[in-house]
């Protein structure tokens, strides 16, 4: 992974979003597998069966959460990272300044184009004007 | 006399080809028309770079676009976790049920985590650290000023066109 010289916090950053990425996930897989183990029936139990199953199904619970938690932190880590890409994404930010910048001198060439096309309309009905009113006796 | 009814011609002609020469201001699309706002106003109307216009951008649409089906994998990954729960809870389960609902439910973590990578990984290589100092004020103002002329001349038009149909009075039907 090329990482140039970037600032500590944007390196931190995105050591972040990789750290996150990968806890999530362990997160997720790990409560899974421990529900579905949980899920065994055992013949021998230490403790009367009714507590065990009590067990059980509360531990279920807080696996199910977390599994939930997880995937609610994945989400708002996607959010993360489409903030990141918006802002951060260099090139595509020089892209969009010069698309921006491009369209903009096409609407004041469309305008100043116009203006010289109604200046040159008025110029010759201006000439024909004075034309008429230079020849005639109300000069 | 004859000069007279040349001047009156020539008048009635300039007022008309006035009319047509606002009109035709006018008609620059910019959004303004004969009964839009001012000029000071189209600034606050002209859409500045919203991130609708930069996401018409392919490569940023693409990225997005990609990052919304992350989020789909990732409910999917949620959900097939729960069927494969509420498969085992039955009082007969299906092996095959189960089996599918697992072998999504782990090739949705896969596509997940290698995507996420592939994201994190592009952001490492184009981040700088620093601002991006580009900006599109420059030609941004050069349209503003252009639009402004326009108007102007609009205006200046309107009043020509005014100060003719006083002087010569409403045209004949």
């Amino acid at each position: 992974m090329a990482q140039r010289g970037l600032p500590q916090s944007k390196e931190a950053l995105l050591q972040s979003y990789n750290k996150r990425l990968r806890d999530d996930l362990r997160s997720i897989l790990d409560n899974f597998t421990e529900i579905i183990k949980t899920a065994k029936i055992e013949e021998d139990t230490q403790v009367a069966r009714s507590t065990q199953s009590e067990q059980d199904f509360y531990e279920m619970n807080v696996r199910a959460a977390n599994i939930v938690r997880a995937g609610e932190s994945l989400t708002r880590l996607v959010s993360d990272l489409k903030q990141a890409l918006t802002l951060s994404d260099f090139p595509w930010v020089c892209e969009a300044v010069a698309l921006r910048a491009a369209q903009l001198h096409a609407v004041r060439e469309d305008c100043d184009r116009r203006l010289l096309a109604l200046r040159d309309d008025i110029a010759t009905d201006l000439y024909e004007l004075e034309e008429e009113f230079y020849s005639s006796r109300y000069k | 006399m004859i000069s007279q009814n040349v001047m009156d011609g020539c008048g009635r002609n300039l007022v008309d080809e006035l009319g047509r020469k606002v009109n035709r201001t006018s008609q620059l699309d910019f959004g303004v028309g004969p009964d839009a706002d001012p000029a000071y106003k189209w600034d606050t109307k002209r859409k500045l770079l919203s991130l609708l216009e930069v996401c018409a951008l392919p490569s940023a649409n693409e990225r997005l676009r990609s990052l919304e089906e992350v989020e789909k994998e990732i409910a999917s990954i949620l959900q097939n976790a729960g069927f494969a729960i509420q498969e085992l809870a039955k009082d007969k389960p299906v092996e095959r049920q189960l089996e599918r609902f697992y072998a999504q439910f782990h090739s949705s973590l896969s596509r997940v985590e290698t995507e996420l990578t592939g994201h994190i990984r592009y952001l490492t290589q184009v981040t700088t650290g620093q601002p991006h100092e580009g900006s599109s004020n420059a030609p941004r103002k050069d349209a503003l000023m252009a639009m402004h002329r326009v108007e102007h001349t609009r205006i200046k038009l309107g009043e020509l066109a005014q100060l003719c149909e006083q002087s010569l009075g409403p045209a004949p039907p």
